[in-house]
């Protein structure tokens, strides 16, 4: 399989070279492609866990929102027997 | 009744070094002379062959001496360490084979053999939908006399380098 190909313009000359990439050229470029990708992956994983802790703060938030409405709406603890409303009939 | 000396106004402007058309894994623009102040470019009709990646610049080819905060509307951002990236493209975003994108750079202080040099960069994409903005630099003391412009995602398959020398 042949080396990919690559330009060189040489503007004090005005001279365009397309040729292909000598071995010890492509290793580099492998490696350096290599070293990008590495790069982006941690930046993506960097990215992703940030959005992960963005997400369980907001989910911390709706949960102890919904503890503290529910804790607002029970009952004070009593004795008494809870009161029956008698529905209210109303003739004409 | 006392006479203020004005200076001569200062000759500079704009010189075109190249016109370079993008091909290859790899594009380079050598030779570049070093009498200038500034390097000015305007990049377009980018597009590449094989799948979606990151569009860098090298000064001098370097992997190791770059660093870029880069940002774009698609919700990609972030700082990169070793070259300098210019824009990215990915699903949702550039559109690798949409030729519709422009961006320029400075590289000031380019032939400097004793200081770093600022790039900026900036440019837009997919029609009017995407903006991409890098800033950084070359942390090197050695002069800029090549540009090497690479997409990780292959080859190009078109695109176009217009270089100034800034005076």
């Amino acid at each position: 399989m042949s080396n990919p190909i690559i330009r060189i313009h040489d503007i004090s000359t005005d001279t365009i070279i397309d040729r292909e990439m000598t071995d010890e050229e492509f290793a580099q470029y492998e490696a350096d492609q290599a070293a990008e990708a590495a790069c982006l992956a941690a930046e993506a994983e960097a990215k992703a866990a940030e959005e992960a802790a963005k997400q369980q703060a907001f989910n911390d938030a709706v949960a102890a929102a919904v503890a503290a409405a529910l804790a607002a709406q029970q009952t004070p603890a009593t004795t008494s027997e809870p009161v029956v409303e008698e529905p209210v009939v109303t003739q004409e | 009744m006392a006479l203020i000396q004005v200076p001569p106004a200062q000759t500079g402007g704009m010189t075109l070094l190249a016109t370079h058309t993008l091909s290859g894994a790899t594009s380079t623009i050598s030779g570049i002379s070093g009498s200038y102040n500034q390097l000015y470019g305007v990049i377009y009709g980018v597009t590449n062959a094989t799948a979606d990646g990151q569009f860098s610049l090298r000064c001098n080819g370097s992997t190791t001496e770059h660093t870029t905060v880069s940002y774009t509307t698609a919700a990609v951002q972030g700082l990169n360490a070793a070259i300098y990236y210019l824009m990215r493209t990915s699903t949702g975003a550039m559109t690798r084979t949409d030729a519709n994108n422009a961006f320029t750079f400075t590289i000031s202080n380019y032939a400097s053999s004793s200081n770093y040099k600022p790039i900026t960069s900036h440019g837009i994409y997919s029609g009017s939908s995407y903006q991409a903005w890098a800033a950084g630099g070359y942390f090197s003391n050695t002069a800029i006399t090549s540009l090497v412009f690479v997409n990780s995602g292959g080859n190009f398959s078109s695109g176009t380098v217009l270089l100034y020398g800034v005076k």
